[in-house]
């Protein structure tokens, strides 16, 4: 993929990032229509000069941003007469959300296309697809001031991650009045999800069994909060957080498994097909879409039996991405973080390995707790100052802690897997089996527990705006140095076209 | 990265090194000639996990959420899935919720409580799920002693006809109320008995209540702690199971006074200061940190 065409995705990225906070207005979207028309005659016009070409295509790709997300906010918002008070039946149309104190639904009409989250009490719990009945008030979603005195746009954030318009804060009299309303497959998926985390929380113990789930499914709900500070403290959160990482594992571990059995094409669509279902079975969250639509046209591309470049696969995978909700450029923290993160990989992780190399004793250590440390001392490169901005802390001992963990989070993942899978069948060769996935969970629990409470680990501050800015530029400017050339040889390469023919 | 065969040999050995140690260590604390019974740090909630002399665990109330599946996994065997005896006392969130939680993920092998009509959907649940896995159940009331392979549970509180239901108060002091004796020594587990079921229970005489520790009642309440009936427990050790930060103010400083009349000022441990306090006992001395 060329170096334009992916200025063109970022730039698009950028057009959809500036209006996300913004309310739909005709008059606006009227003028940036014109403006965008504009902008592709004069592209038409000024075809033949490379420069203009480029420049006006910018442009035309930042409005179109602009315009995309605009109406994607139109077309989920509602009137003000929504608002009010309610009382009847409506579907549960994704998977409940048990919190700590109320259990959280998101709720549809059998045949409307809005959503609503309904705060409802712990007990008694619902599923995906049942038909509830209550009472209560439906609101309008506020923004409010979070710790960091920095004013979180709540509504927005629940319409880019449920694409909810309202909320019912409290509840009352709700009822099961009928089930299995909603997508038969859907339904399926969750049920099997549930089957493998109730078999992990019933063949391990807390805080195992937690961790175990978190890992094979993304399931944060069994946490502690102090093994989630923990996890923040040490920078591993990511390990949990279902990231490319563990896509990159179910992928090899399937395809590999079945080459060796069935032979090539077989295990590419196992592989992918079990990539797929994985998605689906933690909830298709930013970042692990992100990752399948990288492992798979990395795959794809194995199979073309084209060089995979990761800077290209994470493109398409973003600009698919904001087809599909170009909220969470702005909203998603996993989508700016696992991005950055993966830039960082790509541009930096080297950069480091190239100057660790010059130490010495470097070469003595294992090779995959290298990678290791060098990854992450690459991926926290870019994404340090977004993480102090967004949570105000970060973490200093990460690369100690992820060096550590990271080398048997694939084996972990595996034994797990068995565990799970064997505890189905035969419940007692589950339990006897689980003493070794227990043994790895416990080491990296410990490890979690012991590097978060070594002194100076977390470094707490705040970061402003302008920093961050200040911080973005440099990046552009590092990356522009590396992919400069690219850019002059598309100049060059053009110019050498166009007097050939 | 790549998992050559001697580099995984070399990791199942140590997880196998691991597991044999781990047994070692887990091992020698599941059969011992203690009891011991560890007042477990869940919040604003109540959950008592016992380790019996002969290595089965019974359970207390189970707190108000799912904290205490990570709290009982420090007193278990890794591999031990199965919890012999749980008691819930009254059926309020802040002691039952908890249990749900393990009745889905631990084999149960009786269950304990007073007879109640109660309504909420938490309770609904626990009966359902007790139904569904067709766990033994048992009511009980004054006068019952339940034999825990040589520890006795003996049953003060309800008395039978004060079972009647209705208010919250009247929950409270429907609580299950028991004296846990090991041979010497004896443990007096409160529940949420308020002030009207502690007076009734002062009639019963110092015989039937000396006890080494007691729960204080209600998380410290005011309403929780009578000072005949502390008289006739008369403590050598007070642990008072509360929430950091709770919003009911637990424990009330007129409670913390009536306390320090009859217990060493130092000999009053608090969860939400400690975290969970664990009592030993080797039957004639009782030990608690």
């Amino acid at each position: 993929m060329s170096i334009v065409v992916r200025l063109l995705i970022v730039v698009f990225a950028l057009g959809c990032f500036s209006v996300a906070d913004l309310e739909y207005a005709p008059g606006i979207v009227f003028l940036l229509t014109l403006l965008a028309l504009s902008f592709i005659v004069c592209l038409f016009f000024f075809w033949h000069n490379k420069l203009l070409r480029v420049v006006y295509g910018l442009f035309t790709s930042l409005l179109l941003g602009m315009l995309f997300t605009l109406c994607h906010i139109a077309r989920l918002s509602v009137a003000d007469n929504f608002y009010g008070v309610f009382e009847g039946e409506v579907i549960v149309c994704a998977s409940p959300e048990q919190k700590s104190s109320y259990q959280q639904l998101v709720v549809c009409s059998e045949k409307g296309r809005e959503k609503i989250i309904v705060r409802a009490p712990q007990y008694p719990q619902f599923n995906y697809g049942d038909k509830i009945s209550f009472s209560g008030e439906i609101e309008k979603i506020e923004p409010f001031v979070g710790d960091n005195d920095k004013i979180f746009h709540y509504p927005r954030y629940l319409m880019m991650r449920y694409k909810a318009v309202a909320i019912v804060k409290n509840a009352r009299n709700v009822e099961k009045v009928g089930e299995n309303k909603g997508n038969a497959i859907v339904a399926s998926v969750y049920k099997i999800k549930n089957v493998f985390e109730g078999t992990i929380a019933r063949t391990l113990p807390e805080p195992q069994a937690a961790l175990g789930q978190g890992l094979l499914t993304g399931t944060k709900a069994n946490f502690t909060p102090r093994f989630t500070r923990n996890l923040q403290a040490t920078g591993t959160s990511h390990i949990i957080a279902i990231s490319g990482y563990n896509v990159s594992i179910i992928l090899n571990i399937f395809f590999n498994f079945t080459k060796v059995i069935l032979g090539f094409w077989p295990a590419v669509v196992s592989g992918l097909g079990a990539v797929f279902l994985f998605t689906i079975l933690t909830g298709a969250s930013a970042s692990i879409v992100r990752a399948t639509i990288m492992g798979s046209l990395g795959l794809v591309a194995t199979v073309l039996g084209r060089q995979v470049r990761i800077e290209h696969t994470l493109f398409i995978a973003a600009f698919l991405m904001l087809l599909e909700n170009p909220l969470i450029v702005r909203f998603d923290a996993g989508f700016q973080l696992s991005f950055l993160a993966v830039l960082g990989l790509t541009y930096f992780a080297p950069w480091f390995k190239v100057f660790l190399e010059k130490i010495k004793i470097y070469k003595y250590i294992p090779f995959s707790i290298r990678e290791a440390v060098e990854a992450t001392l690459g991926a926290q490169m870019v994404a340090w100052p977004v993480i102090l901005f967004l949570f105000g802390q970060i973490s200093v001992v990460a690369p100690i802690s992820n060096a550590l963990i990271l080398p048997i989070i694939p084996l972990t993942m595996f034994l797990i897997f068995i565990a799970a899978v064997l505890a189905i069948l035969f419940p007692f060769w589950g339990t006897a089996f689980s003493i070794l996935p227990w043994s790895f969970l416990t080491i990296i629990v410990m490890i979690i527990n012991t590097t978060s409470r070594l002194p100076g680990g977390v470094a707490t501050t705040t970061v402003s705006t302008w920093w961050l800015v200040l911080w973005f530029m440099f990046i552009i400017f590092f990356v522009a140095k590396k992919e400069g050339k690219h850019l002059k040889e598309w100049f060059k390469e053009k110019k050498y076209k166009s007097k050939k023919t | 990265m790549k998992w050559t065969f001697s580099r995984l040999t070399l990791v199942v050995l140590v997880a196998f090194a691991f597991i044999v140690w781990s047994q070692v260590i887990y091992g020698e604390s599941a059969s011992s000639d203690n009891l011991e019974v560890a007042f477990l740090d869940v919040g604003q909630g109540d959950a008592i996990f016992i380790t019996l002399p002969n290595g089965e665990q019974v359970l207390i109330d189970g707190g108000p959420d799912n904290t205490v599946l990570a709290r009982i996994s420090d007193y278990m065997p890794p591999l031990d899935r199965k919890i012999e005896h749980i008691v819930l006392t009254h059926p309020h969130a802040d002691h039952l919720n908890g249990l749900i939680k393990v009745l889905e993920r631990y084999e149960v092998g009786t269950i304990y409580e007073a007879r109640l009509s109660y309504e909420s959907g938490a309770y609904r649940n626990w009966q359902e799920q007790i139904n569904l896995k067709k766990i033994a159940r048992r009511e009980i009331s004054q006068n019952d002693v339940l034999d825990w392979g040589g520890v006795a549970f003996e049953v003060l509180w309800p008395i039978s006809s004060a079972l009647k239901g209705g208010g919250e108060s009247n929950v409270n002091n429907s609580s299950v109320v028991g004296r846990l004796v090991y041979q010497q020594t004896a443990f007096m587990l409160t529940g949420d008995a308020e002030t009207e079921a502690q007076k009734t229970l002062c009639d019963l005489g110092e015989a039937k209540l000396k006890s080494d520790v007691i729960k204080v009642a209600h998380h410290g309440s005011q309403n929780g702690t009578v000072t005949c009936f502390m008289e006739a427990v008369s403590p050598d050790w007070a642990i008072i199971s509360s929430g950091k930060d709770n919003k009911f103010g637990h424990p009330h400083a007129v409670v913390l006074r009536i306390l320090e009349e009859f217990v060493a000022r130092t000999n009053i441990l608090k969860t939400m200061e400690q975290g969970t306090v664990v009592c030993g006992s080797n039957g004639e001395v009782v030990n608690c940190k």
